[in-house]
């Protein structure tokens, strides 16, 4: 008899056999099974079903003419081991998959209500670094996977959506059309994608139709938004007092020997208009003038449905941001529809296709707010009579933000299809041929309008300008997949793959001056006095592969995945087109040993390991080739165009190539209360593509070439536990990641260890900051030596590395000068550690979850420091304290109007960048089953979410995660949704 | 079976399909080496080899290499490179306008080494090709020139880049000079005397060029021993022999009027030997001529005044030194009237004064400020309705600003972008050259004309003879303050003064003010720092400057 360990229930349909033989059974409905014509002997009997572990009895007796008992008590897997999973070109189950695997399920992409949908899987997969790259509406995200490999190559991820590698990406994409995500991390997982696998694959399953009834349902949030953090700026009094400091050290500020500030002092320094607001005691505080509540409103109507032989899910969304800053917004609307048809039982053909338009309006972008923190605060925004003032104060390279925000225009139009049409025929019960064909074509319109009164155009004539491109994409794929079974100890699974990519960008653009009437805006450049020479390109590039895999699984205990791949790219020199990217892993379930199954603790538990070869080929086409670079002169008044030597050629690029090896344990345990998985990584890459500057007397600045070797190692770590599975109702789970990357250059294959000009070091991270030293401010008492270094008590001190050995100290000491020997490497910007933390707490229908993310131990260049903080009198400044010959700061050096860049005022810039954010609070309420009918709906769940809401964090610029410099500040969402089902 | 049969054949033909694929690049837009070796592409590298003159001459950082940090302009209120005036800490091997300069320049160079390499394989007549080769030379000499004035030995490279070497040498002042002067006879030889394309290099550009190289040419760091070596070689004797060949030649005159020299109606004059060209069409003109920027005073902000396009956008970056203004003598000499702004008319209503009973002090079009040139005139800052500034009072924005580069004719107050020709070589220098060379050949006697013929052109009308110095008055320093007088802002003053071994003197003397002290300048400022990034991205060992 087979039953269920935990229930006892029967278990219909389990097979049984006896190990060795070709004899066996299935169990009918009563868990029964009957083996007949054994012959006598000794023997191991097993049972099996899907959604359970293997169950063998050994030592089992049987003599001839006698019947023998052997009971089955089948442990139910997780439901996690058994859910089937996307692995690129094919399937499988979760407890057959050999590498390093993540998914993330449809409701954990949707939780946290994000614009952007790869924002989805922040902080649920270790080894995922996910940094928003700005804070404008609709700014994108850049995704890092074990680290940074490349330096001049992409390092994004490929992205696979629904089978078809994106070129694209996937920005575009409604989160909301995500079914599942998983994220391919090792190599025996990514070397099927080849040459483009070395940075890791995203693969994303749109949402399919599912037969039964109909279902509709509608989505709907709407948020506000608002600045995590401000900068504070010197008000309207410590400006000016600044200012005078300023002007006091270049001898400009001139008062009776007994008093620091005085009347005709300031008389002669300031404008009328600072004086004005002195008096009147005004200070004007930008900032708040150009930052708003933000607004974020989603609505999304889904449809699906279908019967047993077709299949749909058609969604409609839209989406409405309206930024922190004025007049910036994005809005995105898209349709996607999945389809499905058994055309007969052997032939299943479907699409899935996706129309998105998204619309940015940015006007001056991230210069709004620079330019907000860059005003005097002694100018007023608007005159007498309510009009804005476009120069505020009469200082030529300060205008008013307010005027940029109305005359400033950047409308971004992104229109999108894409999609998949496939059809998938069974050749033989075993043998299935699968097409796939993907298209892509992209529209991209940027319109630029900038009238007089705005910094660019600094009041004198209106500039517009258009940027069209226009993209077509297309992959071709053709897939044989074969499953083979012999007896019950051997399963195979073969996949061939045979496939094209390619694609093909046109690009043109027009710049006039002198836009006749303003409100013509872009749309009528024809009427502009001046027309720059209008511009058009065309980039093509295409890729063959051929790929073969194998899946082999001996016993259902050993598994074997052997891949290999042959990438030629259009990108690489002639004669190194093509690469070859093998991998192989094997994995051993453990927990199908009776020693481990003993303990009764594991109902999963796997031990991995694999290694693979993947690459990069993701620079631009015709890198190969050199370029000549366009001139003008003239002669006599007469246009003289001329060519110049660009860019070198390179004739032997060639495939920049990871192998990597990877080490992985995973497992469930404790009645499935406990699951998760250690991996340890270690990835190598040569042929490094870099560009690699060249010393200026060459004629040139850079080559692209491959450059040498990088190492990334790591561990990631991942566990996710169900601390209290019912008490009183209630549900709480914890999960928790963790992931350790470290990068460092193995060799330069210029033979070199140091290489400043490019900043690379061996052993160092490729990525370092190399700088000079911040060692405080100069002091009185200090003044002697300082005039050594030919500097004054007020400025910046940096160390003066220990380069010399005194040979009677017996030690290293500063050679008496500040010059380039004494940059040192600061530290690095790729973070140590990252990890998360998620829990969630379920009772009767209410759930609240909370995620927190980190990122530890990196540094940060803090613009703010450096950029917003010239101490020259001029422009606004960050509050800081300043050196004064009475002041003896140590942190910023004393004002000078003179010197719009403090010397070394770089240095003052380095810190130390980790941070804790709570990336979300969710609290909602699922009405229960019988209520919802009193809505007159099937399911209805509404919710509030606050999204970024608080940030610990030592760096003192506004966030350390995505804006280390003056521009859009990050913000925190709050907002309240309902989701409808009917 | 037979849709199986329909099925495998489709199978067949789309896995047929990648066969299409064709994994060749092929660049539709935009030109790759392989261009190279047509007619036409020879031209564009001729013509290309020219632009990059436009990065620096009358550009920010040509006027502020050249005119910043010496006896004649030091620093106005605004602008991010005052270290350069000051000779301080931060006039360091990372200051962008050396670094730009240096990359800029062998930039140009490759791209003459590459024309020059490909001549000979041009099918083109011979005449023309020669004239091309003769324009290329004249420009890598130019290049190099500059080059090795600002940083003493340095990289000299005759042949293009074709593969990436990232080591570099220094090579020795000397054979970068033989390399400039066999360049520039090959150029005087074969190029015509006067340019079909106005703008091209001629045979009076080159032999104008020689006389200032060879007056140049540093032969020992200490002034005596210079001076010793660069007779013995005949440097002084050779620089006056080409300045004669220009003067002597015809082709050139010296305009009757200093004032009429920077007459916008009448740029391609006599005088002009060669100029870096620009144009009012923005397609051509690149950055433009921008010298109309920096000279000029903050006028813009005082009362009655606003910017406009007559007037300029000023950009305060440069203020006449005292000792300068003071080299003028007003009664007789023309020059301080002729290039320095020291009026400008009302022309904003909107902020005239107005007296106690509301009435505007002056009209639109009425003086609203004067920069008087002298003390004398303090007593008119009482009585006059307007703003009066005298030397007393003139501070970092406001001070007589020169003019030779105005520029009203630009699509728009704010634009940058002037039209004006800059002259890199006029008659008036090489008269000055002249005078100078055979002064310090011992022939000062020969040399006197020539500096008395600018002299007198300089000269008011009716005071000529005045003008005129006695042999006693004609020395070096004097010859000195002349080309301060004639030729300030023409980017040759920080020149001039390190071939004649001035430099720290007359910035120690001239170049301070009162608020700051005394210019920080040491010795070794008279050569540049080599670019960090040149330093950083050579493999081998690229020596520094010393001192930096």
């Amino acid at each position: 008899m087979v039953q269920d360990q935990a229930t006892g229930t029967p278990l219909q349909g389990a097979q049984v056999a006896v190990v060795g033989t070709k004899l066996g059974a299935e169990a009918g409905p009563d868990g029964r099974y009957t083996i007949r014509g054994v012959p006598s002997g000794t023997y191991r009997v097993q049972a099996q079903l899907i959604g359970y572990g293997l169950w063998q009895v050994p030592n089992v007796v049987v003599t001839a003419g006698q019947t023998v008992t052997a009971d089955f008590r089948l442990q139910q897997l997780a439901v996690a081991l058994q859910e089937v999973v996307v692995i690129g070109y094919g399937t499988q189950v979760r407890r057959d998959i050999t590498g390093s695997v993540a998914s993330v399920g449809g409701n954990d992409v949707h939780e946290v209500p994000k614009v952007n949908a790869i924002e989805a899987i922040k902080g649920r997969v270790p080894g995922v670094d996910i940094v928003t790259t700005g804070n404008k509406p609709g700014d994108g995200v850049r995704v890092r996977l074990r680290g940074t490999r490349s330096l001049n190559a992409s390092n994004d991820p490929l992205y696979v959506l629904d089978g078809i590698p994106m070129s694209g990406g996937i920005g575009d994409l409604n989160p909301r059309d995500i079914e599942s995500i998983e994220v391919l991390k090792d190599a025996s997982a990514t070397a099927i994608y080849g040459s483009r696998g070395a940075n890791g694959v995203v693969l994303i399953t749109s949402r399919q139709g599912r037969a039964g009834t109909t279902n509709i349902t509608y989505d709907t949030y709407a948020g506000y938004q608002e600045p995590v953090r401000r900068v504070r700026m010197m008000n309207g009094p410590e400006f000016a007092e600044h200012k005078r400091e300023a002007n006091r050290t270049t001898g400009n500020y001139k008062c009776p020997s007994t008093v620091a500030v005085c009347d005709s002092g300031d008389a002669k320094l300031f404008w009328p208009q600072e004086l004005a607001a002195m008096r009147a005691g005004l200070s004007t505080d930008w900032q708040s003038l150009v930052l708003r509540e933000g607004m974020q409103v989603s609505n999304e109507v889904g449809v699906t449905g279908g019967d047993e032989r077709t299949r749909f899910a058609l969604t409609l969304g839209q989406l409405q941001q309206d930024g922190i800053i004025t007049a910036q917004d994005f809005r995105r609307r898209s349709m996607r529809l999945n389809f499905d048809h058994e055309l007969n039982p052997r032939l299943r053909v479907g699409s899935s296709t996706s129309l998105i338009r998204t619309d940015q309006n940015l006007g001056r972008g991230d210069g709004v707010y620079s330019e907000a923190l860059g005003n005097n605060p002694l100018g007023v925004p608007y005159d007498s009579t309510g009009k804005i003032l476009f120069k505020p104060t009469p200082d030529g390279q300060r205008v008013n933000p307010l005027s940029d925000i109305r005359n400033w225009m950047d409308e971004r139009q992104r229109t999108r299809v894409f999609g998949t049409l496939f059809a998938d025929y069974d050749l033989a019960p075993a043998l299935n041929w699968r097409l796939n064909f993907g298209p892509d074509l992209t529209f991209y319109r940027r319109g630029v309008f900038r009238g007089a009164e705005t910094q660019a155009m600094q009041g004198s004539g209106a500039d517009a300008g258009l940027w069209q491109s226009r993209t077509f994409a297309y992959t071709l794929d053709n897939i044989l997949t074969f499953h083979g079974r012999l007896g019950n100890d051997h399963r195979l699974t073969t996949t061939l793959l045979y496939s094209i990519q390619q694609q093909r960008t046109e690009d043109d653009t027009v710049h006039v001056t002198g836009v006749a009437n303003e409100h013509q805006l872009f749309y009528d450049i024809g009427s502009a006095t001046n027309v720059d020479p209008p511009y058009s390109s065309l980039e093509e590039w295409s890729l063959l592969s051929v790929m073969a895999r194998v899946n082999y699984t001996l016993k259902d205990r050993y598994l074997f995945t052997v891949t290999t791949r042959r990438d030629g790219s259009s990108r690489l020199a002639p004669g190194r087109k093509y690469g070859l990217f093998p991998s192989v892993a094997v994995a051993w379930r453990l927990s199908e040993e009776d020693l481990v199954r003993r303990t009764r603790i594991f109902s999963d538990l796997k031990l991995r390991a694999s290694y693979g070869v993947t690459g990069n080929t993701s620079i631009s086409p015709y890198q190969t080739e050199g370029s000549l670079t366009r001139t003008i002169y003239s002669f006599a008044g007469q246009a003289a165009v001329g060519y110049r030597p660009g860019r070198l050629p390179n004739p032997n690029l060639k495939w920049e190539r990871t192998g990597q090896m990877d080490v992985g344990l995973e497992f469930t345990a404790l009645n499935n209360r406990l699951s998760g998985s250690v991996d340890y990584y270690r990835a190598d890459t040569r042929d490094l593509i870099m560009e690699r500057q060249l010393p200026p007397t060459t004629g040139y600045s850079s080559i692209l070439e491959n450059v040498g070797a990088t190492r990334n190692t790591g561990i990631e770590v991942a566990f996710s536990t169900l601390l209290v599975q019912d008490w009183h109702g209630l549900r709480w789970n914890v999960d928790v990641n963790g992931a350790s990357n470290r990068n460092r250059i193995v060799r330069l294959s210029s033979g070199l260890q140091r290489d400043i000009g490019n900043g690379w070091f061996v052993g160092q991270p490729i990525d370092v900051y190399y700088d000079y030293q911040f060692a405080g401010i100069w002091q009185h008492q200090d003044s002697l030596t300082a005039l050594g270094y030919a500097q004054k008590p007020g400025q910046i001190r940096v160390v003066d590395q220990p380069t010399v050995y005194d040979s009677v100290t017996g030690q290293w000491r500063g050679d008496g000068k500040i010059d380039g020997a004494d940059r040192v490497i600061l530290g690095t910007p790729f973070p140590r550690w990252t990890g998360s933390l998620t829990s969630r707490l379920d009772w009767k229908g209410i759930d609240l979850s909370v995620m927190a993310v980190a990122r530890l131990d990196f540094m940060v260049h803090d613009e703010f420091r450096t950029g917003q903080n010239q101490l020259f009198g001029r422009y606004n400044n960050i509050l800081t304290d300043y050196w004064t010959p009475t002041n003896p700061s140590n942190t910023d050096p004393r004002p000078n109007a003179d010197q719009e860049f403090p010397l070394y005022g770089d240095a003052r810039g380095y810190e130390e960048g980790s941070f804790v954010r709570v990336r979300n609070i969710t609290v909602g309420y699922t009405v229960p089953d019988g209520r919802a009918g009193l809505f007159r709906a099937r399911s209805l769940r509404i919710y509030a979410t606050a999204l970024d809401p608080f940030l610990f964090t030592k760096f003192k610029g506004l966030d350390p995660e995505s804006r280390t410099n003056p521009g859009v500040p990050s913000y925190r969402t709050v907002m309240m949704g309902v989701t409808l089902g009917i | 079976m037979t849709k199986h049969t329909a099925m495998m054949l489709g199978a067949a033909l789309l896995a047929a399909l990648p066969g299409c694929v064709d994994l060749n690049e092929d660049p539709i837009s935009g030109l790759t080496p392989g261009a190279y070796g047509t007619p036409a592409a020879f031209n564009a590298l001729v013509n290309a080899t020219y632009e990059p003159l436009r990065s620096f001459y009358a550009q920010e950082r040509g006027f502020t290499v050249t005119e910043f940090g010496t006896d004649i302009y030091t620093k106005g209120s605004d602008g991010s490179h005052k270290v350069i005036n000051d000779y301080t800490a931060g006039l360091n091997p990372t200051e962008s306008f050396f670094q730009d300069t240096w990359g800029d320049f062998y930039r140009a160079i490759n791209t003459a080494n590459t024309a020059i390499d490909q001549a000979p394989l041009v099918q083109i007549d011979s005449t023309l090709k020669a004239q091309r080769v003769g324009e290329l030379r004249f420009l890598r000499a130019l290049y190099y020139f500059d080059l090795v004035q600002m940083f003493g030995p340095i990289t000299l490279s005759l042949h293009p880049t074709l593969t990436p070497s990232t080591e570099a040498a220094r090579a020795p002042v000397d054979s970068v000079y033989e390399a400039i002067i066999s360049d520039l006879r090959y150029a005087e030889a074969n190029l015509p005397a006067v340019a079909k394309d106005y703008g091209r290099a001629t045979k009076g550009a080159a032999q104008h060029l020689l006389a200032k190289v060879y007056l140049t040419r540093i032969r020992d760091a200490d002034s005596t021993a210079d001076e010793a070596a660069k007779l013995a070689a005949g440097d002084f004797a050779n620089a006056a022999d080409y300045a004669q060949r220009v003067i002597n030649s015809g082709q050139y005159t010296l305009l009757s009027r200093f004032k009429d020299v920077f007459d916008f109606a009448n740029e391609r004059n006599g005088e002009v030997i060669w100029s870096v060209q620009f144009t009012p069409d923005p397609l051509t003109t690149g950055n433009g001529n921008k010298g109309h920027l920096y000279f000029l005073a903050e006028y813009d902000v005082l009362p009655g005044m606003t910017r406009d396009i007559a007037n300029g956008r000023p950009f305060k970056r440069f203020r006449p030194t005292t000792f300068f203004l003071n080299l003028y003598d007003r009664t007789k000499d023309s020059r301080y009237d002729a290039q320095f702004t020291r009026v400008w008319y009302s022309n904003n209503a909107a902020t005239i004064p107005r007296d106690s009973l509301g009435v505007p002090k002056f009209r639109l079009g009425d003086t609203a400020v004067y920069i008087s040139p002298t003390d004398a005139d303090t007593v008119l800052a009482r009585t006059k309705p307007y703003r009066v500034y005298t030397p007393k009072s003139y501070f970092n924005k406001i001070f007589p600003s020169l003019n030779k580069f105005h520029d009203p004719f630009r699509l728009s107050v704010n634009d940058e972008r002037g039209s004006r020709d800059f002259f890199v070589a006029r008659l008036a220098d090489t008269y000055l050259i002249a005078a100078e060379a055979l002064l310090r050949d011992g022939r000062a006697a020969e040399g006197l004309p020539y500096i008395n013929a600018v002299r007198r052109r300089a000269a008011i009308p009716g005071h000529e003879l005045e003008m005129e110095l006695t042999p006693a008055q004609f020395t070096l320093s004097e010859v000195l303050n002349e080309r301060a007088r004639e030729l300030a802002g023409e980017m040759q003053r920080w020149f001039d003064l390190v071939r004649t071994h001035t430099l720290l003197a007359r910035v120690k003397a001239y170049n301070w003010m009162e608020s700051t002290g005394s210019n920080s300048i040491k010795p070794f400022h008279v050569l540049r720092p080599i670019p960090q990034r040149q330093i950083d991205r050579t493999s081998n060992v690229y020596p520094q400057n010393p001192g930096y």
